[in-house]
């Protein structure tokens, strides 16, 4: 073997290669050595060894790997927060926070309750821009830990099933680069499973760190907090990467598959005759499992496996038969429906009162993870018969089974004799009951004082006492299952079932088709789309993820990711949002996944997966810097942040973002310069970071061929921001994907999207056109005339497209003066 | 002081809670002595029913005291329709940063505004706007003109029947009209 380059070693107590007993000898031309706190790594362009040369062998303490690539190791491998604070602190100059506190307290230590208020310090000092910037810490802190501590769960269990050298494989042939996330960061490629653990004990460390900031009497200016929740959104994704490299590598899911299958999605298309399996969250080992019992045991196609949320998602791309119910939002309806004969739940956002609900329609529940236990006694050891049976006979509403395999076989097992004995039957009323609820109801509104979505409870109730369901079947539409109208209702009305009511068949009706989480984006893909992404040609990549937390249902998000697909943006997918976009038909009855194909390309609709899968979307912006513009990736975390922030144009839509993850992923978007826009309850999250485009001042880069400041307008706008209505987030997302970069023909373009999204929704063409036409040539062929009376007053100006960098350092050393911090 | 409660009841504000507005006069008294009074019009305000109606005929009523009209979202061809011409059509984000800037001269560059009219905007997004405007605009009084009650607001229309609320909302026009007339000592 006369490279070690490729063969992925693992190596816990020496640097000999095991397979081959080859001794490194250290030393000859040693290229980077480096060290990071407690970690030594060392990094060689080559060493002779007594089998021949090594070549590109990065090493640390208790691992070595191989790296491909002849990318010299940046500046910043396993940076900790401080070595990117810089970075942080350019954005955050240009970004400054907007606070939106929930209340004038702070509640976190006993000194308090702590008023805040009118500049108001708490007893430890802090103010309340520092609080609510601590608040945003806690839950990028939480989203990140969620993350890492799934990622090391499907680690764990994937090498103790198939050894610490199983290779990572996310694209076969069509991905070289096959963890753009993990080198940017931690400066090296892993190569097999093995190789993730120095990446998972990195991000496991950084989180601990970062939540310890939070603590009483520790960072206290708003700005640094703001820099460590950027890092926190860092090592979230990469823990998201972690975690679908090795379920796409170990469980063959789909390997950056633009044609991945077209998977059913709704109700509708369960087959409610059959036994049926719901399972419900993120981590999808033991779901897998349920498929592997039923495919080991010829029960395949004889019993329904279906599933809301991420585990869903990707239990379709391990099996297209699976089916997906709908986003979290779907979880009382569809058990209320009395369709499942078993739920299985695993992690993450998985509602709190499952165990009542499963009891109401007289099925059990089986609880699978050790950070979901639902009170339920641990039986993963015991006998799977014994366990069947306890669960059949009702002697106990659930179980919780800490092994897969486990719950594999007992959850099937239950399935069939549960379903053999029991007539399904849900909880929700039918139409004389309905009425009958209904009249009961007085009109008092509390259940509206509680409504997310100020649905109009009350007068529908009053109409439908009368025979006419109309209204209250309309909120099935806008409703998020939150069922809180139902604890608050002091008649005991079961208001969400009575919506479920009244909407009919509408949830027996829902059937869709989503296509399969495909995975990573290829390099063929970047190499062809990269230079029209970066000159601006392709008018932007956007990209709808997170949660169903929406305003107005599942449907605004489909006609958005319409809207970007017919102008030929390129559109792409996660979780909850990749669902609701495939909830919808167009005038022809096609979903929108049949309507767009799945390619990474202009006018495409890319479902890249679950939650995990969103490490594909940054990975691709990612990739655009190393495949197309040849940069390095190892650990070159601001180099690459700066590249993508000025050229990549590329935005976040994260309409219905609920959770502490989502916050987590948006926070390792905007560290990438990536903004995010979230909807209306999107603004809870307490603070948002806003450009200001009346301030000229801010909006200065440097020019790499001269090293001078030039001018180049407010691109992109704002970080994040929240939208309140639909039709302001697609015009806000328009002007989000214009960059510095941009030529003119790509300009152009961008502006007449923005421009005429504008017009058609507001009314109005924007009053900000000036500030991003830079010479006659940026402006859009079709609307000159309308622009240049708008610009005649002060003149077209003539401004020249810079080399743009944020960093001083790549600035070609002209200048002296530090940017941003 | 306050005697009502959020109308979503988890909205529960803070250490202060927005003062009622149960008397015409109160409203028509702040107005007159805001120098620099700026109405913000989110998208309920043009959505069709008894709400928007009657918030579009109030807006229009006060057109006679050249407040300037900043519409959000895609708010602004509607409300022209309506007769109401913004002076602004900016993201509700946007003008709630640069209201949070006490440098900013204001939406027509004649000072910071020292009285902001918020409306039709939906109720979890208005409370965090108007708490965000309470820690970071400390010289702005802040109105709600909704039938919800607000308590992150400083002055805050109290949770009424439509009817009802439409009728205060005449009635601080009224008062308006009576230029004058029906001052309150308490603003
Ligand atoms: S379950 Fe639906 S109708 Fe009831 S409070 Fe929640 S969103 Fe509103
Ligand atoms: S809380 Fe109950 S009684 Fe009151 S309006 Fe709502 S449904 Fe009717
Ligand atoms: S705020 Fe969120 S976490 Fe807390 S109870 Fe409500 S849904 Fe649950």
């Amino acid at each position: 073997m006369a490279q070690a380059a490729g063969a992925g070693y693992y190596l816990s107590e020496n640097i000999i290669l095991p397979d081959t007993r080859t001794r490194v000898s250290a030393g000859n031309h040693i290229r980077g050595a480096f060290m990071n706190r407690k970690n030594i790594h060392l990094t060689w362009g080559e060493a002779q060894t007594n089998r021949g040369t090594v070549k590109n062998l990065a090493l640390h303490i208790g691992s070595a790997r191989s790296i491909l690539s002849d990318q010299p190791v940046g500046p910043t491998p396993f940076p900790d927060h401080t070595d990117l604070r810089d970075w942080d602190r350019i954005l955050l100059s240009r970004y400054k926070p907007l606070y939106l506190p929930f209340c004038d307290l702070c509640c976190l230590c006993t000194y308090g309750k702590c008023d805040l208020s009118g500049g108001k310090h708490g007893a430890c000092g802090i103010t309340m821009e520092a609080q609510q910037s601590r608040i945003v810490l806690l839950a990028t802190c939480i989203g990140a830990a969620t993350h890492t501590s799934h990622a090391r769960h499907l680690v764990s269990h994937l090498i103790s099933r198939f050894s610490h050298r199983f290779p990572i494989d996310v694209g076969e042939s069509t991905v070289d680069l096959s963890a753009p996330v993990t080198m940017l960061v931690c400066g090296f490629r892993p190569q097999t499973l093995g190789d993730l653990e120095a990446a998972l004990e990195y991000a496991e460390r950084q989180v601990t760190d970062l939540l310890a900031a939070a603590h009483t009497g520790q960072e206290a200016d708003p700005i640094d907090f703001e820099s460590k929740v950027f890092h926190a959104g860092m090592i979230d994704h990469l823990a998201l990467e972690i975690a679908d490299m090795v379920q796409i590598s170990a469980f063959h899911l789909p390997k950056a598959d633009p044609d991945a299958k077209l998977v059913p999605l709704g109700l509708g298309t369960v087959d409610a005759k059959k036994p049926v399996i719901l399972v419900i969250g993120h981590n999808v080992p033991p779901a897998i499992d349920i498929i592997n019992y039923t495919r080991d045991h010829d029960l395949a196609g004889s019993v329904e496996i279906s599933g809301i949320c991420c585990t869903a998602i990707d239990l379709t791309r391990y099996d297209p038969n699976a089916k997906i119910i709908g986003p979290i939002s779907w979880q009382l309806r569809y058990i209320r429906s009395g369709v499942p004969d078993l739920i299985v739940v695993d992690e993450q956002c998985v509602r709190a009162d499952l165990l009542d609900e499963a009891g109401a329609i007289s099925v059990p529940l089986i609880a699978t993870s050790g950070k979901n236990c639902a009170g339920l006694v641990d039986r993963t050891d015991d006998d799977a018969s014994a366990i069947v049976e306890d669960l059949v006979s009702g002697r106990v509403p659930g179980v919780l089974l800490l092994n897969p395999e486990r719950v594999g076989e007992v959850a099937v097992r239950t399935a069939l004799s549960v379903h053999a004995k029991r007539i399904k039957k849900g909880t929700i009323p039918n139409i004389l009951e309905l009425i009958n609820w209904a009249a009961l109801c007085g009109g008092c509104g509390e259940c509206m004082r509680t409504c997310p979505v100020e649905s109009p409870i009350a007068s529908a109730m009053k109409q439908a006492a009368e025979g006419d369901c109309s209204t209250l079947a309309a909120i099935y539409d806008i409703c998020i299952g939150c069922g809180r109208c139902e604890d608050v209702c002091v008649q005991n009305i079961p208001v969400h079932s009575c919506i479920l009511a009244a909407a009919g068949d509408t949830l027996l009706n829902e059937k869709f088709l989503v296509r399969a989480g495909r995975g990573a984006v290829q390099d063929l893909e970047i190499r062809e789309v990269g230079g029209p992404i970066v000159l601006g040609e392709i008018p932007g990549i956007v990209a709808f993820v997170g949660c169903a937390n929406f305003e107005k249902g599942v449907g605004e998000v489909a006609e958005m990711a319409r809207e970007f697909a017919r102008r030929r943006y390129i559109v792409m997918a996660s979780g909850c949002s990749a669902m609701a976009i495939g909830m919808y038909r167009n005038e022809e009855g096609l979903t929108p996944y049949e309507e767009f194909e799945g390619r990474f390309d202009a006018g495409c609709i890319v479902n890249v997966g679950s939650c995990v899968s969103n490490a594909h979307i940054s990975g691709a912006a990612i990739k655009i810097a190393s495949i197309f513009a040849k940069r390095n990736l190892l650990g070159n975390y601001a180099e690459i942040a700066d590249y993508v922030y000025n050229r990549v144009g590329a935005v976040g839509i994260a309409w219905g973002a609920m959770s502490q993850k989502a916050a987590s992923i948006a926070s390792g978007f905007w560290r990438l310069g990536i903004p995010v826009i979230v909807g209306p309850h999107g603004s809870k999250y307490r603070r948002m970071l806003m450009g200001r485009k009346d301030k000229d001042e801010d909006w200065y880069v440097y020019d790499t061929r001269t090293g001078e400041k030039v001018y180049v307008g407010p691109v992109p706008e704002h970080l994040f921001i929240t939208a309140e209505t639909q039709e302001e987030a697609i015009v806000l997302a328009a002007k989000l994907c214009m960059r510095p970069n941009d030529t003119p023909r790509g300009r152009s373009m961008k502006l007449t999207h923005y421009l005429d999204l504008h017009k058609r929704l507001y009314g109005i063409l924007p009053d900000d056109i000036a500030l991003f036409v830079r010479s006659a040539a940026d402006i859009p062929v079709t609307m000159k005339d309308e622009i240049l009376s708008l610009l005649e007053k002060d003149g077209i100006p003539e401004r020249s497209i810079p080399n743009p960098t944020m960093i001083v350092s790549q600035a070609g050393g002209r200048t002296e003066e530090k940017n941003g911090s | 002081m306050a005697h009502e409660q959020a109308w979503i009841r988890a909205e529960t504000g803070g250490t202060k809670q927005a003062s009622l507005i149960t008397n015409p006069a109160v409203l028509a008294a702040l107005i007159r002595k805001a120098e620099h009074p700026v109405v913000i019009a989110g998208h309920l305000v043009v959505q069709p029913g008894k709400v928007g109606d009657t918030l579009t005929r109030f807006i229009r009523d006060l057109g006679g005291l050249k407040i300037p009209v900043v519409s959000t979202a895609h708010t602004y061809r509607e409300l022209k329709e309506r007769g109401i011409t913004p002076v602004a059509s900016m993201g509700v984000m946007e003008i709630i940063q640069r209201l949070c800037d006490p440098e900013w001269k204001g939406i027509n560059g004649t000072g910071p505004h020292d009285l902001v009219l918020l409306t039709g905007l939906s109720y979890s997004l208005c409370s965090v706007l108007l708490s965000g405007l309470k820690q970071g605009a400390r010289n702005s009084k802040t109105v709600t003109l909704d039938p919800k009650y607000h308590p992150n607001a400083s002055w805050s229309m109290p949770n009424r029947k439509e009817d009802a609320w439409e009728e205060l909302l005449s009635a601080v026009v009224c008062a308006l009209a009576e230029s004058g007339k029906g001052e309150v000592s308490d603003v």
